[in-house]
């Protein structure tokens, strides 16, 4: 079973695979719930029920992302157009999986350009992008860059979660 | 010659920064990729992820470099690929912590292929 950080996982691997250049994650982790925001420029063809099993405009077999998140969700999930692109809006009850922050983040910034996360917490937010790592020699791919990594993490975890 | 504007000279710089990146992913001769599909996530393959990035940064094995992929759906995932130049490419499946712990441990810092987690790799039926 998917935990909420694998959902985000699931739902930017969906944008990179639409071909998105641009990815907007926002994760708020408020009152005991987390919601999940993803924007993307990628081109999808919006179908009736994109969270059907098996909806996808991907090719056979494919389309089992956004029925996990529906499933995971409760049905608390909407796919719209946004300003730049696709949205992507999912909530659930907190199941901590936000805690351990560095390894819910790594596999996303080991892997995908254009990419910037938003963790906010009560009043108190941040947002990491590929950029600000690259910049830093600290995208997550080897040694060395997975240490600096993890320091910047728990730094930035810091400020928000105090 | 004609003068550069501050656009060509980002161009430029980006250009040449993608190259340094290149070839900075050639010079690493170990490549460790482990399948991230729907499939591999529900078995646990981000666990496995970063299971292999804290071993390697622990054993700080600078000539590793780890990537993903999508699913290796009809194989046991998680699945972990090593490629080399000297043994080639091995494919663990069914890899937990424990084995994600090994394979740093016996095959990228020792040499040593974990045999009894080592599989065929099944392409999937088109």
């Amino acid at each position: 079973m998917h935990d909420a950080s694998d959902l985000l996982l699931e739902a930017v691997a969906n944008s990179a695979e639409a071909g998105a250049c641009s990815i907007e994650a926002t994760v708020d982790l408020s009152g005991g719930m987390i919601s999940i925001r993803v924007e993307d420029d990628g081109s999808y063809t919006l179908r009736s029920d994109p969270f059907q099993d098996g909806s996808t405009t991907k090719g056979e077999g494919r389309g089992r992302g956004l029925a996990l998140v529906k499933d995971s969700c409760s049905g608390r999930c909407r796919l719209t157009r946004g300003e730049r692109g696709t949205v992507l809006e999912f909530r659930r009850e907190d199941d901590g999986s936000f805690d351990a922050l560095d390894k819910a983040l790594l596999p996303i910034f080991m892997e995908y350009e254009g990419i910037s996360v938003t963790i906010r917490k009560d009043t108190r937010e941040f947002t990491l992008d590929r950029d600000y790592l690259e910049k830093r020699d600290a995208v997550p791919d080897r040694a060395g860059r997975i240490g600096r990594f993890r320091a910047i993490i728990s730094s930035l975890k810091g400020e928000i979660y105090g | 010659m004609a003068k550069l504007s501050l656009s060509d000279l980002h161009a430029i710089r980006e250009r040449e920064e993608k190259n340094l990146r290149k070839r900075d992913i050639h010079g690493r001769n170990v490549h460790v990729v482990v399948a991230m599909g729907t499939s591999g996530i529900n078995a646990g393959a981000k666990l496995v992820l970063n299971t292999l990035a804290e071993e390697v940064e622990k054993a700080g094995l600078d000539n590793v470099i780890i990537t993903q992929t999508g699913s290796a759906a009809p194989n046991p995932e998680p699945v972990v690929e090593v490629f080399e130049p000297k043994k080639g490419l091995v494919v663990y499946g069914s890899v937990d912590a424990d084995t994600a712990r090994r394979i740093v441990s016996e095959h990228l810092a020792d040499g040593r292929i974990l045999e009894d987690k080592r599989i065929e790799l099944v392409e999937k039926e088109q």
